[in-house]
């Protein structure tokens, strides 16, 4: 029984000249103490789907046409604000890009991360002492010390860790990380990897893990799901999706990862740009104007989900296996 | 790989210091930087942010105050009036979306050094902007649209458009890639390979991603607190890398296929957290080969290999190393 | 390059603009039909704002008076509609003097920075200070009473507020990498100002205009008021008030028209003003 099922998840936003989709039919779901990290570019609708759960859509141009969000045997999108607000913040968490600007500048990160506990029965005290024990197990150093800083006073590496404790405290099964990498470099990107790792593995916390760099992605994950156009393209293990990837345009991104060390400087890329949903229209496969494989089936309509394995793919002319 | 010629571009001991003018307080973005740019070469400073990579750019160019020589195919950059230095190197942006006036058309944005620097007039202007838009692969029928009718990708080629237009010798690029899409990034990766070849143009790329400089570069520096903590040509960094940071950079690369993919436990190593201890060599709180000097002084530029420094203690000289080498290839031909 | 279907189409797109927003089209509507009144009402009537009629007298509105006449038996209409012109010329021209030299001054202040940006806000800053009543008074007594004079002095007023909203504007805008960009094109300082910095600040000028005119109408009515404005026989909607007080209880219309007018006046500008500012503020 998955942990979080998003089912034929239809959303768009409303425009003076019309509606722009956003996410067409999207399905996927995660299990218990399952990493699914989910792939795609910006305009891809991966950001938008888990905001769409977390009901952090606000906007009142955001239109859900469809579908459903089910979690703990009940449909987010039809629950009230109440019993949203209990699921957001304490059964789901999210760990938002940018730790800087996640924080509030004006309140010390004690205040923020009393601020992250709910109201359970605990006394402030063993709040505290709980606060302290996560921000030790997220490898925050000095964290009696610590505690009392403002936002700006840490580095950017500290502040992760907080936004990463402020995550954990509620105790949720499962925890949603939005390009927590794309905004810090690469020694400090190892260290939030092995931590997500850690979460997953010690606290059999599920972990949806968002990003537009593959290798960090492949590095946490369990399961993968490539995301274009605001469809679902292609979902495997990790393992499925590396190494047989089956949609041209997975292997085309793949392929145009550059890698240091590799041998030859010719780079193969994916010529065009980002999909236009309102031109190409939701009645295609939204990768058709950048495919080698196009013919007029992918123009005229979108492929019926096929399985290969454990692998879910949604092609007219899938790669084949070797 | 020994460079037949002078360099375009030679650069000793380039100092880049802030002054706030409020406390009098002197932030050092960088110190001591040296490094020369061949004609048809590229040149990739890599470090992480808060290293200096940007401050050394905008010295070079012009945007802010350097101590130190710059010096422009022998003559010292500061002798250049500006408009003589802009028509030399150009420069192009981290942000595309922040580096066009969001006002200016294309062909507007184009053509202004083409008119500042080159005296340009209309008819000019237009010939040159299409032949431009042209090489960086954008449609010349949307010459007059505005910036925010363009995709990412797209307005970094115009961005590339601009600084080409007056045939500048040396292109200073910051982070060119960043704010790009992945699908995206490969794209302008060819496209620069791509305009180098076609322009016999030499670049200075700035990244702090090394799967991107791998692909760009031949000549990498890298850049730790505002110093050259070492530098060499591609191949030579990175089958023998002698600096304790540079292997720890290296030992960052994730690699896609499964067996390389997998996060080894590294010591915490959090570079944001580096001290900058007064005299002391900045990777000292992080090194787990430091000794006592590491912390009082910096350590002298020594040579370990064919046009290969480094800036440590630890490193041996350069006979020392090519010892080194033979034993370990010795070792490897036996295991 | 289709130029006249870009005209077309930038007008089309001017009135969908006007039309996006509630307040927006009600300002613009009720403002346009004054305007059309201001302009129109005086050549089309028969009757002169000027010519004395003391046979005739102040005569309540009705078939042939549609606002009534004034003790001098000068139509109400026409005089009204003549104070609206004066009234709507002082607020453009002021408002234009006080945008060319704050404009200006504001984003040589912004650019600068340091020492001399310091110092020219502390000039602003001063003269802030200084009671704007006083000043003009002074003026109009040294200067003898001109309308002219009337413009530059309320102009002379209002640019401080637009020189800080622009030093503002400029100062986050002039480390923005475009205008890096714009220098390292071979831009001088001047060009940088003048073709960068001023063109993409045209938003919050946009609406310090319009919330300017009718504060500037407001001033020079109270001046008018206090006989310092427009003189006789030209009227402004402020001199109409002026002297329609004397007669509130027996020829009340002579008070009220002119009232009423520059209330709706002053409304509709001020739902453009805000309408723009709801427009131009969330949007970008």
């Amino acid at each position: 029984m998955p942990l979080l099922t998003i089912k034929n998840l239809t959303t768009s936003f409303k425009e003076s000249d019309g509606l722009i989709p956003i996410l067409v039919d999207l399905s996927y779901s995660i299990g218990t103490g399952e990493v699914l990290g989910i792939v795609g570019e910006s305009g891809s609708g991966k950001t938008m789907s888990v905001k769409t759960v977390l009901g952090l859509c606000p906007d009142k141009d955001y239109r859900i046409q469809s579908g459903s969000i089910l979690f703990s045997g009940g449909d987010l999108l039809t629950l009230n604000g109440k019993y949203l607000r209990s699921i957001r913040g304490r059964e789901i968490t999210m760990i938002f890009q940018d730790a800087l600007s996640a924080l509030n500048p004006y309140l010390t990160i004690r205040t923020q991360l009393l601020e992250a506990l709910p109201d359970t029965n605990l006394s402030k005290a063993e709040k505290l002492h709980k606060i302290i024990e996560t921000l030790h197990w997220v490898g925050f150093a000095d964290a009696e010390d610590k505690i009392s800083s403002y936002p700006f006073e840490l580095s950017g590496g500290m502040r992760q860790r907080v936004l990463t404790a402020m995550a954990l405290l509620p105790d949720p099964k499962l925890i949603i990380a939005d390009e927590p990498t794309s905004s810090i470099d690469a020694t400090l990107s190892k260290q939030i990897l092995s931590l997500f790792k850690k979460i997953n593995v010690e606290k059999n916390i599920s972990i949806i893990f968002i990003s537009h760099n593959f290798g960090h992605v492949a590095s946490v994950s369990n399961r993968i799901l490539v995301m274009y156009g605001g469809r679902a393209v292609e979902v495997d293990t990790t393992d499925g999706v590396l190494t047989t990837p089956a949609h041209p345009y997975t292997r085309a991104l793949l392929d145009s990862i550059p890698v240091a060390g590799s041998s030859g400087t010719a780079l193969p890329f994916i010529p065009g740009d980002p999909p236009d949903l309102r031109e190409i229209g939701i009645n295609a496969c939204p990768f058709y104007p950048r495919c080698r494989f196009v013919t007029n089936e992918c123009k005229s309509s979108f492929p019926d989900k096929n399985t290969r394995n454990t692998k879910e793919f949604f092609c007219y002319h899938p790669l084949s296996q070797s | 790989m020994l460079p037949p010629t002078e360099p375009i571009l030679k650069i000793s001991g380039l100092d880049v210091v802030y002054k706030s003018r409020l406390k009098g307080l002197k932030t050092v973005a960088a110190e001591g930087v040296s490094f020369n740019v061949y004609k048809n070469e590229t040149v990739g400073l890599i470090g992480e942010s808060g290293a200096g990579k940007s401050s050394i750019a905008n010295a070079i160019i012009g945007l802010v105050e350097g101590e130190g020589d710059v010096l422009l195919h022998g003559k010292e950059i500061n002798a250049y009036s500006p408009l003589d230095r802009y028509k030399k190197i150009q420069y192009i942006f981290q942000d595309p979306t922040s580096s066009l006036d969001p006002r200016y058309s294309v062909f507007k944005s184009i053509s202004e050094p083409l008119i500042n620097l080159l005296e340009y007039d209309r008819t000019q202007c237009d010939a040159r902007v299409r032949e431009l838009l042209d090489a960086v692969g954008i449609p010349t029928i949307k010459m007059h649209n505005l910036p925010h009718e363009f995709s990412g990708g797209q307005k970094q080629r115009i961005a590339i458009a601009r600084a080409l237009a007056v045939n500048p010798e040396i292109i200073l690029a910051d982070e060119p890639l960043s704010s790009l899409d992945i699908s995206v990034q490969a794209q302008i990766i060819h496209l620069f390979q791509d305009l180098q070849k076609k322009f016999s143009l030499s670049f200075v790329f700035i990244s702090h991603d090394l799967n991107v400089i791998w692909y760009l570069s031949d000549y990498i520096v890298v850049l730790l607190g505002g110093a050259i903590v070492e530098k060499a040509p591609k191949k030579e960094l990175f089958q023998h890398p002698v600096h304790p940071y540079t292997k720890e950079l290296l030992s960052t690369v994730i690699a896609n296929d499964k067996e390389n993919s997998t996060v080894k436990k590294q010591a915490f190593f959090d570079s944001s957290d580096i001290q900058n201890p007064e005299g002391g060599c900045h990777f000292y709180t992080k090194c787990n080969i430091a000794q006592k000097e590491c912390m009082n002084s910096k350590p002298q530029s020594k040579k370990v290999g064919p046009d290969h420094w480094v800036t440590c203690y630890s490193a041996k000289t350069q006979e020392n190393c090519l010892t080194q080498r033979r034993e370990d290839a010795k070792a490897q031909r036996k295991s | 390059m289709n130029t006249n279907q870009d005209k077309r189409s930038r007008a089309l797109q001017c009135i969908t603009f006007m039309n996006s927003n509630i307040q927006l089209r009600t300002g613009t509507i009720i403002l346009v039909f004054f305007i059309v009144c201001a302009l129109l009402v005086p050549i089309v009537s028969s009757y002169s704002f000027y010519k004395n009629d003391l046979d005739l007298g102040p005569v309540s509105p009705n078939a042939a008076h549609l606002f009534g006449t004034d003790d001098l038996g000068r139509d109400m209409l026409v005089r009204c509609m003549w104070g609206l012109r004066i009234s709507l010329l002082i607020g453009i021209c002021a408002t234009s003097v006080s945008l060319f030299i704050g404009v200006i001054y504001g984003a040589i202040a912004g650019y600068a920075g340091g020492r001399a940006d310091m110092l020219m806000m502390r000039i602003v800053d001063m003269l802030y200070a200084y009671p704007f009543i006083f000043f003009v008074i002074i003026l109009m007594v040294v200067f003898g009473k001109n309308i002219f004079l009337l413009f530059a002095a309320l102009g002379a007023v209002q640019w401080l507020t637009i020189s800080r909203i622009v030093r503002g504007q400029v100062l986050s805008l002039k480390n923005r990498d475009f205008i890096k960009a714009a220098r390292i094109s071979g831009c001088s300082t001047l060009k940088i100002i003048f073709l960068h910095l001023i063109p993409n600040c045209f938003g919050p000028i946009i609406v310090y205009t319009a919330m300017t005119v009718p504060t500037v109408i407001m001033e020079e009515s109270f001046l008018s008021f206090l006989g310092l404005g427009v003189q006789a026989p030209m009227a402004s909607l402020g001199s109409l008030i002026s002297d329609g007080v004397e007669y509130m209880e027996t020829g009340a219309w002579i008070l009220f028209f002119p009232g009423a007018i520059l209330c709706l006046v002053l409304f509709s500008l001020n739902f453009i003003a805000e309408g723009l500012r709801q427009k131009i503020d969330p949007a970008r």
